[in-house]
C-alpha cells in the first residue's frame, strides 16, 4: 500500500537524484577529501566539526557520525579543520586524487585560536540553518542545578523560543508549541517521556552525553514527524584507547560512567548509570515512625534510575556499527499496613513509568562522496498506576485495580550523505515506523476469600499504525553571497483501514549583507502523526500517548521564520522573527477525564483546534575565552482555539508568554575555580480560575420537587495570569588535579534569592475567613554539594 | 583575584541567609481578582403537565463573596409564545423563600412554536431565552416482570430483575432526548393511606443510546449516539430490581414516566450531572454548566411528558 501511494512521487524523486548525479558527474578536474572528525585522545566522533579550504572559501560540517567530505579542484589546498572546544589544525594538502584522511582534534583552546576558528564555517553567519542552538556539554556541566543534578533539558529552558512548564520542570514549550511537538531524539531514537521524579528531572544523564542541539525552525527535510522542534542528544560512542571513569555524588542521586576500549582503536564501550537515594535515605526514619505505632505502617518510596550503554565497533575502513541502549524507570508507591486484633487490612497504592530504547546502527562509506547510515530502532514507554487493598477479618475481601497505558515503535531507516562537489551536499534517505498505542486499559479484580467475583478488563484497545516517510534536501552556494537548502518530506500515516499523507516542503537561505551581517529564512511544513492527551495544569506521566486516528486527522503546521545574524569579535548576536500556524491540535474537551473513565472511548473526550504562536527572539552569545555565556530574550505570543473549548473563542495557550529573559555565564576564575550564574524572568503562566458562582435548579427524580445547587464559573480560559517568574542560581566548582585523575567539588544554590515562584493557585481563606486566591511556590532556596571524580 | 573565590562563597552563603527569613510561608501573595459585576442567573424548567410553575432568579456572585449567590426579588418573569403573546407571568407576589412559585388551575400545557422567557429585575440587565416544546412522547413499552436474573459481586445472591424494552420515535428533523423515570406508588401499611410516588432504581447494559443521569437517577435516551444502531430509538432495554408483591412494604403499583426534553434542557441535565458529579478530579478539565439564557447563567427548559401504567 505504501508503495502505491508513494508510487508517483517515488518516481518523480528518483529521476531528480538521477539528474543531480548526472549534473554533478560533470564535475571532472576534481578531486575529494573525506574521512572523520575525532578526538585525538578518545577517539570520540566530532560531528559538526567543520573542514574548511581557505583558498577556495568552501567547507563542509561532519555530519552526525563525524563523516566530512568535502570535493574541490585539484591541486593544493591549505585547509583548517575546527570545532568547539578544540585547538584548530591547519594543514596543506595536494589533492591529486581522492583521499581518505581522519583529522585528530586536541581539545582545548585558547582565544587567539578560537578567534581564528571562528573565522571558519562555523561562524553564525555561515550556516544556513537557522533557529537551531548547540551547547556544548562542558559548559552544560558548569551551570548551576537544582540538588547538584545537572539537567539537559533545563539548560535548553535558558535559550530564546524555548519556556519551561511549571517550576522546576522539564517540559520543553518551543515557539508556542506543546511538548508533544517536540521529537527528542537520543542516538536517534525517539523518547516517548523524558520525565524523572514528576518532570523535575530529565531522562539525559549528562555524564553519558557528547552532544546535544535543538531546532527550534527551519526545520530540514531529513526530519519531520513532529510541528515545533527537533532535540538531539547523543550519547559517548566511548574511548578507543583508554579506559575512563567518571563518578558524582550529589544530594539527590549518584552516577558512575565507564568506558573504553574493548579492542584498541576497534571497537569501545560506554556505561552509564545513575539512581537516586531518597528512598534509601528515609528508610531509617520510616522505621523509627512506624516503630512508635507497630499496628500500623507506613512505607512511602519513590526512586528513579537510568543506564545508557552504547558499543562502537570499526568493522573495517569504511563500516563501522554502533548499538546504542537506554532504560530508564521511576516508581513511586506508598504501602500501608494495619492491625486491629485478629482483624487487618493493607493497602498499596503505585505509579511508575519506564521508557526503553535499543538502536543498531550501521555506518558505511560507499565512495569518498557518498555516505550512507542504516539504523534498526525500538522505542517503548510504559506508564502504570494501581492499587490493592486488601480486608482480613472472619472473611478475607482483596481489591485491586491497575491501569496501563503505553507505546512501543519499531522503526527502520536509510539515510546517505553525498557530497558531489563543495557547493552541494545532498542528504536522501527514507524511514518506516510501526507504532503499537495503548491509550489506557483498567484491569479490575475482586476476591472475596479464595473465590473471584470479579476479574476483567475494560477499556479501549491497543491501536496499531504505520508511519514513513521519504526526504531529499541539498545545501548548495548559488552564488558568494546566497546559500540555500531546499527539500522536500513526504510522508504517510496508514491507520484503522485509512491513510493520511502530507507533501512537506523545506526551504532556507542565507545571504550575506554588507558589513559581515547575514539575512536568513526559513519555511517548514510539519505533520504529526502521535499527539499527547495531557492536563494542561499538571503534566503529569499520566498523559497518554494516542495515534491520529480515523476520526483524529493529524496536526499540521506551517512556520515561516526570518533574521539576521553577525559575528563581533567573539560574540555572536542574531535576531529571529517567526509565525507558526497550526491545525489538527488536540486537547480534551471541557469536564474531560480519562483516567478511570471506564465506559468512555478517548475519542469521545477529545476536540481538534487550531492555534498560532509567533514572537522575536535575540540571542547574544560568548562561545570562547575565560568568560562564556549568553542573553536570550524572546517577546511571544501562543493562542489556541477549538470548537468545543472556551465557546468556541480564541484564548491564550497556557503556555503562552509575552517577556522570557535569561542571563547566563560562566567564568574562569583560575585554573582550579570556576563561577557560574544564570537569571531568568518569565511572565506568569496563564491560567483559568473561577471567577463567580450562580444558583439554579433541576427537577428532582420524582418531578414532584426540585434539587437546588450552586455552581462556579470558570472565567474565560487562561484569562488569569500567575505572578512573573524570576529566579537566580548560582554555581562555584573547585577542581583540583591529582596524579590518578581530576577531582572536583561543585556548590550550587538555586533560587538564590529565594523568590517563591508560583506553581498552582487556590481558593483559600484570609485570616477574616474571607475566600481568596492565592498562589504558591514550591521550591525555595535550595543549596547543594556535589562531588566529582574522573580518571 | 585570589579572593574572588572565597568572596563567591561567602557571597552565597550571605544571599541564602537573608532570604531564608522569607522561606516561613508557602504563600506568595493573592491573585487580583477584577470586582464582579453581578448577572441573572434564572433557571425556568417546565414540563406540559406541571402544576406549578418554578422560576428561580438570583444574581451571580464573585468566588470571593462569602454569601455566594442571592435570591433576587421583586423581578418579572414572562413566558410568551410567538409574538409577545404572554402566556403566564409571575411577579414579587409569587416570591416564596428562594424561588417565584406559580400555581396553576390546570396544567402548563402542550404549546406549539417557539416560547420566549423574559426576566427583568431592578439593577440588572434584562436576560432572555427561547425554547420550543418538543412533541409528546409516543411510547411503545414491552415489561417483563422477574424476565432476567443476574449476579453483582456485591450481592451475596442472584438478584432478579424486569425487563423494559421501550420503542421511542426518533424524529428525523428533531434532535430527541427523552428522560425516563420508573416509579413505585406506596401505602401505608397500617393506615393504607397513599404515601407517595417514590422513584425506583434502574440499569442499563451496553447500551450507548442511554445514559444513566447522576443527580436525578433516570435515564436520558438520545438519538445522538445511534451510530450502529440501525433500529434508532427502538429497542431502549433496561432493568430495576424485581419487587415481591406479597411481602411487607411493597409498592402497589408502578409507572412509567418518559420526558421529551428539548435539546437545551438535555445539554443542561447532562452538564449539571457531569458538574456535580464530577468532584475533584485531578484529571479533569474544568467543566461547564451549558446555559441558554442570555446572561449566561441558568436554563430555560421546555418538556412533554408521557405516563405509562405498568400493570
Amino acid at each position: 500500500m505504501i508503495f502505491s501511494l508513494f508510487k508517483g512521487m517515488y518516481k518523480r524523486l528518483f529521476f531528480l537524484f538521477l539528474t543531480v548525479q548526472l549534473l554533478f558527474s560533470v564535475t571532472s578536474f576534481a578531486q575529494t577529501l573525506s574521512g572523520h572528525v575525532q578526538d585525538a585522545v578518545s577517539g570520540e566522533q566530532l560531528l559538526g566539526a567543520t573542514v574548511w579550504c581557505e583558498d577556495t572559501k568552501q567547507g563542509v560540517a561532519a555530519n552526525i557520525y563525524g563523516f566530512y567530505s568535502l570535493t574541490l579542484p585539484e591541486g593544493k589546498h591549505n585547509i583548517i579543520v575546527t570545532y568547539i572546544g578544540y585547538t584548530p589544525q591547519r594543514f596543506e594538502i595536494d589533492l591529486s586524487m581522492n583521499i581518505k584522511m581522519d583529522i585528530n582534534l586536541i581539545a582545548g583552546t585558547k582565544l587567539k585560536e578560537a578567534v581564528v576558528s571562528a573565522e571558519s564555517l562555523n561562524k553564525i553567519e555561515e550556516q544556513v540553518q537557522m533557529s537551531k542552538m548547540e551547547i556544548p556539554i562542558d559548559q552544560v556541566k558548569r551551570l548551576p542545578a537544582i540538588g547538584g543534578e545537572v539537567d539537559l533539558l533545563k539548560v535548553l529552558q535558558l535559550l530564546p523560543g524555548v519556556q519551561s512548564g511549571g517550576e522546576g520542570t522539564s517540559g520543553l514549550y518551543v515557539r508556542g508549541g506543546s511538548p508533544d511537538q517536540n521529537l527528542m531524539l537520543l542516538d536517534g531514537v525517539p523518547l516517548y517521556s523524558v520525565n524523572h521524579l514528576f518532570g523535575f528531572f530529565s531522562v539525559f544523564n549528562a555524564d553519558a552525553v557528547k552532544n546535544m542541539s535543538i531546532t527550534k525552525g527551519g526545520f530540514p527535510a531529513r526530519f519531520g514527524g513532529r510541528l515545533s522542534s527537533i532535540l538531539e542528544i547523543y550519547m559517548k560512542d566511548g574511548h578507543m584507547k583508554e579506559y575512563h571513569a567518571d563518578a558524582t555524588v550529589s544530594i539527590i542521586a549518584s552516577k558512575l560512567t565507564v568506558e573504553g576500549p574493548i579492542v584498541e582503536d576497534k571497537a569501545s564501550f560506554m556505561l552509564s548509570a545513575r539512581r537516586t537515594y531518597l528512598d534509601l535515605l528515609i528508610k531509617p526514619l520510616i522505621s523509627q515512625a512506624n516503630s512508635n505505632n507497630p499496628d500500623v505502617t507506613t512505607d512511602p518510596r519513590y526512586y528513579f534510575y537510568d543506564l545508557n550503554g552504547k558499543l562502537n565497533w570499526r568493522i573495517g575502513p569504511k563500516d563501522r556499527l554502533y548499538l546504542s541502549a537506554f532504560k530508564g524507570e521511576d516508581d513511586f508507591g506508598i504501602a500501608s499496613a494495619e492491625n486491629y486484633g485478629i482483624n487487618s487490612s493493607t493497602l498499596d497504592f503505585g505509579l511508575d513509568w519506564k521508557n526503553e530504547i535499543q538502536a543498531l546502527r550501521w555506518n558505511r562509506e560507499w565512495s569518498p562522496r557518498l555516505f550512507s547510515n542504516t539504523t534498526l530502532t525500538r522505542s517503548l514507554y510504559n506508564f502504570n498506576t494501581g492499587i490493592e487493598i486488601t480486608e482480613q477479618s472472619e472473611d478475607t475481601l482483596s481489591m485491586a485495580a491497575l491501569y496501563n497505558s503505553g507505546i512501543e515503535d519499531f522503526s527502520g531507516r536509510i539515510d546517505f550523505d553525498f557530497a558531489p562537489n563543495a557547493r552541494h551536499y545532498i542528504k536522501f534517505g527514507a524511514n518506516w515506523t510501526n507504532h503499537t498505542f495503548s491509550p489506557g486499559a483498567t484491569s479490575l479484580e475482586l476476591n472475596f476469600g479464595d473465590t473471584p467475583a470479579l476479574d476483567t478488563l475494560l477499556g479501549p484497545a491497543d491501536i496499531k499504525s504505520d508511519e514513513a516517510f521519504l526526504y531529499v534536501e541539498d545545501e548548495f552556494e548559488l552564488s558568494e553571497r546566497l546559500k540555500l537548502n531546499l527539500g522536500v518530506h513526504a510522508s504517510i500515516l496508514m491507520v484503522q483501514d485509512t491513510s493520511y499523507n502530507s507533501i512537506q516542503p523545506r526551504a532556507a537561505l542565507n545571504y550575506r549583507l554588507p558589513g559581515g551581517y547575514a539575512f536568513k529564512a526559513s519555511f517548514a511544513r510539519m505533520a504529526q502523526y502521535v499527539n499527547l492527551l495531557t492536563n494542561e495544569g499538571l503534566g503529569l506521566p499520566t498523559d497518554l500517548w494516542v495515534p491520529s486516528t480515523a476520526r483524529i486527522r493529524p496536526q499540521q503546521s506551517w512556520q515561516v521564520a526570518m533574521g539576521v545574524a553577525k559575528t563581533f569579535g567573539d560574540i555572536e548576536v542574531s535576531l529571529e522573527g517567526y509565525y507558526k500556524g497550526m491545525e489538527g491540535l488536540l486537547s480534551y474537551k471541557e469536564g474531560a477525564s480519562f483516567l478511570f473513565s471506564l465506559d468512555t472511548d478517548w475519542e469521545d473526550q477529545v476536540t481538534q483546534g487550531i492555534g498560532n504562536a509567533y514572537g522575536t527572539e535575540l540571542l547574544v552569545q560568548k562561545k570562547y575565552g575565560r568568560t562564556t555565556g549568553w542573553i536570550g530574550y524572546t517577546l511571544s505570543w501562543s493562542n489556541r482555539k477549538f470548537d468545543d473549548i472556551n465557546s468556541g473563542n480564541w484564548y491564550p495557550y497556557t503556555y503562552d508568554r509575552r517577556h522570557d529573559m535569561s542571563f547566563v555565564v560562566t567564568h574562569d576564575f583560575t585554573d582550579k575555580w570556576t563561577g557560574s550564574a544564570v537569571w531568568l524572568y518569565g511572565t506568569g503562566r496563564a491560567l483559568t480560575l473561577s471567577e463567580s458562582s450562580f444558583s439554579a435548579y433541576i427537577p428532582d427524580g420524582t418531578g414532584e420537587g426540585i434539587y437546588t445547587f450552586s455552581a462556579e464559573v470558570p472565567s474565560e480560559k487562561n484569562a488569569f495570569r500567575m505572578s512573573p517568574y524570576h529566579r537566580l542560581d548560582l554555581s562555584l566548582t573547585r577542581t583540583k588535579f591529582l596524579e590518578n585523575g581530576t577531582r572536583h567539588l561543585i556548590f550550587s544554590v538555586y533560587n538564590a534569592y529565594n523568590n517563591l515562584n508560583p506553581f498552582f493557585a487556590q481558593t483559600d481563606e484570609d485570616d477574616n475567613g474571607n475566600p481568596v486566591i492565592r498562589e504558591y511556590g514550591i521550591f525555595p532556596i535550595i543549596p547543594s554539594v556535589a562531588w566529582r571524580f574522573s580518571f | 583575584m585570589k579572593n574572588i573565590p572565597t568572596l563567591s562563597i561567602a557571597l552565597i552563603v550571605a544571599i541564602s541567609f537573608v532570604s531564608c527569613e522569607r522561606f516561613a510561608d508557602g504563600v506568595v501573595h493573592e491573585v487580583a481578582f477584577p470586582e464582579h459585576s453581578p448577572r441573572l442567573a434564572v433557571t425556568v424548567i417546565s414540563g406540559d403537565t406541571d402544576k406549578q410553575i418554578v422560576a428561580q432568579v438570583t444574581s451571580t456572585a464573585s468566588v470571593l463573596d462569602a454569601a455566594g449567590p442571592q435570591p433576587v426579588a421583586g423581578a418579572v418573569i414572562s413566558l410568551s409564545l410567538g409574538e409577545d403573546a404572554i402566556v403566564y407571568t409571575l411577579g414579587e407576589e409569587d416570591f416564596v423563600d428562594f424561588a417565584y412559585k406559580l400555581n396553576l388551575d390546570d396544567t402548563f400545557g402542550h404549546f406549539d412554536g417557539t416560547m420566549t422567557l423574559n426576566v427583568d429585575a431592578p439593577g440588572f440587565d434584562p436576560v432572555t431565552a427561547t425554547n420550543v416544546m418538543p412533541p409528546i412522547p409516543e411510547v411503545a413499552l414491552t415489561y417483563e416482570y422477574r424476565g432476567d436474573t443476574t449476579n453483582f459481586p456485591w450481592e451475596e445472591e442472584e438478584v432478579i430483575r424486569d425487563i423494559y424494552t421501550l420503542d421511542l420515535v426518533n424524529h428525523a428533523d428533531l434532535d430527541d432526548s427523552y428522560l425516563i423515570n420508573v416509579d413505585a406508588l406506596y401505602i401505608d401499611a397500617f393506615t393504607l393511606d397513599t404515601l407517595g410516588w417514590d422513584q425506583v432504581r434502574m440499569r442499563s447494559q451496553n447500551d450507548q443510546r442511554i445514559t444513566e443521569e447522576s443527580i436525578t437517577g433516570g435515564l436520558i435516551v438520545s438519538d445522538k449516539n445511534t451510530t450502529g444502531w440501525s433500529n434508532g430509538l427502538a429497542d431502549i432495554t433496561f432493568y430495576s430490581k424485581s419487587f415481591e408483591y406479597d411481602k411487607e412494604w411493597s409498592p402497589v403499583a408502578l409507572r412509567l414516566r418518559v420526558q421529551a426534553l428539548s435539546p437545551e434542557l438535555a445539554k443542561f441535565y447532562e452538564s449539571t450531572g457531569d458538574y456535580l458529579s464530577g468532584g475533584f478530579d485531578l484529571f479533569a478539565e474544568p467543566s461547564l454548566i451549558y446555559s441558554n439564557i442570555s446572561s449566561g447563567f441558568g436554563c430555560f427548559g421546555l418538556s412533554s411528558q408521557t405516563i405509562v401504567e405498568i400493570d
